[in-house]
């Protein structure tokens, strides 16, 4: 058996084919670090354009790594002034990078595991999908922690504090003896978020029972696979004919909190009625969810295995842009994803 | 069906065509025979893998897809098997990762003649997304056929309908 070498395709030359080079951007700050990359604020030196630059790490065992097709996948289909999109790929020396077309960021969620889990599942993106739909209809965050304890007791608050009968095997997280709350906490995401001035009353209604039905099943971290799909046809009227054909039965192993630690609440400025400087706004991000107190758990935390198709933005899609960017008012930001592949 | 079908269906047709015309010049003329038994070796390959790994069949039909579209904008010399059989394992992989809920790998990956570490399928990889310009959603005939079973069985679709088919 004969073992080609890479240089042998001419994959030295090749792969940044029709790639501009990342030296076209010029980083001006670090917004957030996410599972797989970092994201920067860059600015297009020819053009002045404020972008944002994604760097993915690459994993060589699994090569060209699945969350980014994944995000790439949903960008592509995402046409919408409130959804970034993806420009085109760049390339730089020992790295890859691929940019994003100017577009206003949305507010997705960092994917982020708390309690000390350290496995992703298709549960972690369910509750993604939910704090979503929960904060579209809110208008604002919902879990406005600047840490994890913090991050916890917003979640223990309005889902109320999950426990052994709520929430099977919960008692056996790492983390869940230090930071279970004190005292009993009602759910209470139906008074919260049930009463919505702006939505019509019937969509109100329906929506808040859908709202509470993902988040319920996500809390306890069992979310069959037919309510799944039954979740997110409901989220995508319209002719969406089913990604998938048959989707795995949901992991029935330790349920993962999953946190969106980023910055304070919607408050003022938020969302601004003028942006007026168009520029990141990240650098307030509470220390981020990576440089917290506690083990960065989402971090290298194997994903793939046990992800569930379709299921939303995960990690790269949430890592970073459009968090706490919403005041783009024209060109919006620019996405670059920086890919590690080392063309040595 | 309604107006909405009705866009949504042309809006298939006209992403399907945005992706396939540019294929034009690639043909597989009776000169290049060799392309012809290489490309059939690949989608056996890719068939067959998708067998092993239990993918979707629309997984490998994306792979071959694949295939033809990085033909159809570049072009591998003439007896250079192992790049076939690298580009056909880097199209299986990224439709795979595309379509899958579980992805083996790289080096789980079944060999044919030639085995490549992964940097070097990772990098092919890359190389076909960048070809694509990163458009990896291709429309297939699978993506018809969803539309339509729904449509003429609404939410009581018969099991292995879309798998018979």
């Amino acid at each position: 058996m004969a073992i080609a070498g890479a240089g042998q395709l001419n994959l030295h030359e090749s792969p940044c084919w029709g790639s501009r080079s990342v030296d076209c951007f010029e980083k001006l700050e670090q917004i957030s670090e996410g599972t797989y990359g970092q994201v920067y604020m860059a600015r297009e030196i020819k053009t002045g354009e404020i972008v944002a630059l994604k760097k993915i790490r690459m994993d060589n065992e699994r090569g060209f790594p699945i969350t980014a097709i994944r995000e790439i996948k949903i960008l592509k289909k995402l046409h919408h002034e409130n959804v970034i999109k993806l420009k085109e790929s760049v390339t730089s020396q020992g790295a890859k990078d691929e940019q994003g077309r100017p577009g206003k960021c949305c507010p997705i969620p960092i994917n982020n595991l708390l309690l000390g889990a350290t496995k992703y599942s298709p549960a972690v993106d369910m509750w993604s999908v939910g704090c979503i739909f929960a904060e579209l209809l809110h208008g604002k965050l919902i879990f406005p922690g600047k840490d994890e304890p913090e991050q916890l007791n917003k979640i223990f608050e309005l889902c109320g504090a999950p426990d052994e009968v709520n929430w099977p095997g919960v008692s056996k997280i790492p983390w869940y003896n230090n930071f279970k709350p004190t005292r009993p906490m009602k759910r209470r995401l139906r008074e919260a978020l049930g009463n919505q001035e702006k939505a019509p009353a019937t969509a109100t209604t329906r929506r808040k029972g859908q709202t509470t039905e993902i988040t319920a099943f996500t809390a306890s971290c069992r979310l069959p696979p037919i309510q799944s799909g039954q979740a997110h046809a409901q989220m995508r009227p319209g002719p969406n004919p089913p990604l998938h054909g048959s989707q795995p039965p949901v992991a029935a192993g330790p349920g993962h909190h999953h946190g969106k630690p980023r910055g304070p609440a919607g408050g003022p400025g938020r969302y601004p009625a003028n942006g007026t400087n168009g520029g990141f706004n990240h650098q307030n991000h509470g220390g981020g969810y990576s440089s917290g107190p506690y083990p960065p758990q989402g971090r290298g935390a194997p994903y793939g295995s046990s992800g569930m198709p379709g299921a939303g933005p995960r990690g790269s899609g949430g890592s970073g842009y459009g968090v706490g960017a919403p005041n783009y008012s024209q060109d919006g930001p620019t996405e670059v994803l920086v890919l590690d592949v080392a063309l040595t | 069906f309604n107006d909405k079908d009705d866009e949504y269906i042309e809006s298939l047709i006209q992403r399907e065509i945005s992706t396939t015309t540019s294929s034009s010049d690639y043909r597989i003329t009776d000169q290049n025979n060799w392309l012809r038994c290489a490309r059939l070796n690949a989608i056996e390959w890719i068939f067959n893998t998708r067998t092993l790994f239990g993918f979707q069949i629309h997984t490998a039909y994306l792979s071959v897809v694949y295939f033809d579209r990085f033909l159809s904008k570049k072009s591998i010399d003439h007896g250079k098997l192992w790049a076939i059989q690298l580009l056909s394992l880097a199209c299986l992989s990224i439709a795979a990762k595309m379509e899958e809920c579980r992805v083996p790998v790289l080096s789980e990956f079944p060999t044919q003649d030639y085995k490549f570490q992964s940097k070097t399928i990772q990098r092919m990889e890359l190389l076909v997304l960048t070809t694509f310009e990163w458009k990896m959603t291709c429309v297939t005939p699978f993506s018809y056929l969803s539309f339509f079973i729904h449509k003429f069985y609404g939410e009581c679709i018969p099991k292995g309908l879309v798998s018979k088919a």
